[in-house]
């Protein structure tokens, strides 16, 4: 795959800006996106174009804060996972430290304020729709040059994701740059340390299948999260087949305690593909996490029969068995786990 | 007479007359010919000159050999073949030459020599070559019931030594320090001193085998903390590292630590370095660790643990219990050093003011950099800095990759003129 570099130049006047700024920003993009998601959506909402009846965007229920209670205590919080051992090529020294018991306590609220940030969710959004605005049309520039220009404002102080980027083409026309400029532009002038200009051979579906036979989910969406935004249709493309996946292996607790486990729910809610995810926590005597799935439900789906049930005074096990008869896709393998997970109650009643 | 001789040859073409010219490789036997370089005066022989440096043994070179066979290989009938053969006489025959005579009586002389250096897998070989320190005697012999599964013993030092004795002289004995261990924290080293080489190491081994300390080692890899220890003048100072480092070590340490079973670990020897010593150093140090929680104990503190593969996830490895509480930050004097790190060494602290020279070797110049290390350095520069993005771009350009680089013609050239008259493409080799 060849491409052609391209003349990058700026016409803006740029100042020196402090060198702090970008270099706290970078660490941050390695907990969280770089910038912060509910901005995110606000800005693509406002330039997206269409917004047809049927297209509800996934991204504005997402953000809704019932949904992120939701989809947090359903993420669990083991602190053990979150800072798990990952491949160590960090050979630094270990370090040894005496602390006092407020110091001690001062340090666990901090890790569990650092977990909390590890647990930040990428969003679940719709395609992002190329929208290229033509602002003017000048033939007698035509020629000018053997390549186009982008360009890319540089200044102080504006969200990267506001930056305007423009492109003269060769015939002379001078428009908003596609998103593939976009990204191009923007990953060159404000870097994401971790972030390839070239989309790396991994995320390519054959790659991508070997990955997923090897069942190392987390590397995937680790590295996706970093290396594409959440409107990009790669993203879109990588996470969906890696969701379709697990759902197939019923491998869903590698997730637990990540990032990713959260929209991997919102993802099997949306398209109404519950029922072995709810299997799973049955077997897992998470009665709690399948009735916050069926919650959610409800909120995504308000139209579905799950939208009218109760939740606050009826018993659990009469939610489930609702969800069962009315909206479970897989009925069979639902109530098999159900009335396994009644006995195991029972039993465990029984003993004391 | 001979000038008559010479001018009556010269009349008749068959006549051969060639004349003899004396030397000493025809007026004097083999063995007196040797006898000038294998010789040794009798106070040379008291010396050991005849044993080892003035080796050159009396070889025979007669051996694969025969009488009629020499460079060109001539037929004699009576000599190196049969007179008669059938009814017919057999004729003087020039044959081709042998090639192989030459390489076959190396050989043959060859296999005279005593002492010979034998090729030794790198697996089995030790330190060096010249000497047998660093390499594995094996298992040792079992003790009465106890047998020593999986345990290696390994040659630390081996000397030679004299001693001048009363009446005698001077006697020559070899000194062997042998260090036997499991790989699972038993070690033990042991010294003998013998006249034969060969029952030193064994009586070594056996003296080790019988002196086994157990060494505790945190996590199966590597050391509990950082310690140093003296020993006379050896220092050592050792620190611990995570799983992956590698020994990272004198070669003495490192052959103590596989035979302990550590993995990871950094050591560096200051002051005199004695193969002794060092093992006594470090083994001394090694049994003097202390657990987490007397760590925690001798500072009435929680002690916890920061590792970089957890993202620094802050773990509490002791808190004391000693039946009171840990003290509280007034109760800490601000004087007071709790710079884990330098407890461990006892208030020592590294000098670190050397550390820039130290990286560049010394033969580095900076006024030279066209040539020597700066340009060495400004070679590899693209190497290190872009390693993974050459990796990336690499994997990339897979089937491409020497279409770009080597700018090979597409066409097969099956013209033979064109063939000729190609010139050698120019190669770029990419930067890998």
């Amino acid at each position: 795959m060849h491409f052609k570099i391209e003349k990058f130049t700026f016409c803006f006047i740029t100042f020196g800006g402090p060198k702090t700024d970008k270099g706290n920003r970078m660490f941050r993009s390695v907990i969280r996106p770089s910038t912060c998601v509910r901005c995110l959506l606000n800005r693509i909402q406002y330039s997206s174009t269409s917004k047809s009846k049927s297209e509800v965007d996934p991204g504005a229920v997402f953000i809704r804060k019932d949904v992120q209670d939701l989809l947090t205590n359903i993420t669990g919080f083991d602190l053990s996972r979150i800072f798990r051992t990952r491949t160590n090529k960090n050979l630094d020294r270990i370090v040894y430290k005496y602390l006092t018991d407020k110091q001690l306590k001062e340090e666990k609220e901090k890790t569990v304020e650092r977990g909390r940030a590890k647990l930040q969710m990428p969003p679940i959004l719709t395609e992002a729709k190329e929208n290229v605005e033509i602002l003017e049309k000048d033939e007698m520039l035509g020629g000018f040059s053997t390549s186009k220009h982008l360009f890319i404002d540089i200044s102080l102080g504006v969200p990267i994701r506001d930056r305007l980027i423009v492109a003269r083409d060769v015939d002379g026309t001078l428009r908003t740059a596609t998103l593939d400029e976009k990204r191009r532009m923007r990953q060159i002038y404000f870097p994401i340390s971790g972030r390839e200009l070239v989309m790396p051979k991994m995320f390519e579906e054959e790659q991508l299948e070997k990955i997923l036979e090897r069942r190392d989910y987390q590397l995937i969406l680790d590295r996706a999260c970093i290396q594409f935004e959440p409107d990009e249709s790669e993203y879109i493309r990588v996470t969906h087949r890696t969701f379709e996946h697990i759902d197939k292996t019923n491998s869903y607790d590698v997730l637990r305690s990540t990032r990713h486990f959260g929209p991997m729910a919102f993802y099997y809610v949306w398209f109404k593909k519950v029922d072995r995810l709810m299997s799973d926590m049955l077997s897992r005597n998470l009665i709690n996490d399948a009735v916050s799935l069926l919650q959610l439900y409800a909120i995504i789906h308000p139209d579905s029969k799950v939208g009218t049930y109760e939740f606050h005074d009826t018993n659990p096990h009469r939610l489930i068995e609702a969800f069962i008869d009315d909206e479970a896709r897989i009925p069979d393998l639902l109530s098999e786990t159900f009335r396994q997970y009644i006995r195991k109650n029972q039993q465990a009643v029984s003993n004391g | 007479m001979l000038g008559a001789l010479f001018h009556y040859v010269k009349k008749c073409p068959q006549v051969m007359l060639m004349p003899v010219r004396t030397s000493i490789y025809t007026n004097v036997t083999a063995q007196d010919l040797w006898k000038t370089i294998t010789s040794v005066s009798n106070a040379g022989a008291k010396r050991g000159r005849a044993k080892r440096r003035g080796a050159t043994k009396f070889k025979d070179l007669n051996l694969g050999q025969r009488i009629g066979q020499g460079k060109s290989n001539i037929q004699w009938p009576g000599l190196n073949a049969p007179v008669i053969q059938g009814r017919e006489p057999v004729p003087i025959v020039e044959r081709p030459p042998d090639p192989m005579r030459e390489q076959r009586l190396l050989e043959v002389r060859n296999r005279l020599d005593r002492f010979r250096r034998l090729s030794i897998p790198p697996s089995e070989r030790g330190f060096t070559g010249g000497s047998p320190a660093g390499k594995s005697l094996g298992q040792p012999e079992s003790i009465n019931e106890m047998t020593f599964e999986n345990f290696d013993s390994r040659l630390i030092e081996f000397k030679t030594l004299q001693r001048t004795i009363g009446k005698i002289g001077r006697k020559k004995f070899t000194s062997a320090f042998v260090a036997v261990g499991n790989g699972q924290g038993l070690v033990g080293y042991g010294k003998a001193l013998t006249q034969d080489a060969q029952q030193s190491l064994q009586k070594a081994k056996t003296v080790a085998a019988r002196q086994l300390l157990y060494i505790p080692i945190c996590d199966g890899h590597t050391i509990f903390h950082d310690f140093y220890e003296a020993y006379y003048f050896t220092k050592v100072r050792c620190e611990k590292r995570p799983p992956g480092y590698g020994l990272r070590c004198h070669r003495i340490i490192a052959l103590l630590c596989r035979l302990i079973g550590i993995k990871d670990m950094y050591a560096k020897i200051d002051g005199a370095i004695n193969p002794q010593n060092v093992t006594k150093a470090f083994l001394r140090g090694l049994l003097k660790q202390k657990t987490y929680q007397d760590w925690a104990n001798a500072k009435q503190l929680h002690l916890v643990e920061y590792r970089p593969e957890d993202d620094y996830f802050p773990r509490l490895l002791a808190s004391p219990n000693n039946g009171q509480p840990a003290r509280t930050s007034l109760e800490i004097d601000p004087d007071e050093d709790l710079d884990f790190e330098r407890l461990c060494f006892e208030g020592r602290t590294l000098d670190k003011r050397q550390s820039a020279e130290q990286s560049e070797p010394w033969y580095a110049t900076k006024d030279k950099t066209r040539y020597g290390w700066y340009k060495y350095l400004r070679r590899r520069h693209w190497e290190t800095v872009q390693e993974n993005a050459t990796i990336e771009r690499l994997a990339r350009m897979d089937e491409n990759r020497y279409d770009s680089y080597y700018r090979y013609p597409d066409e097969y050239h099956t013209d033979v003129l064109k063939q000729l008259k190609q010139r050698v493409p120019h190669v770029w080799y990419p930067r890998v």
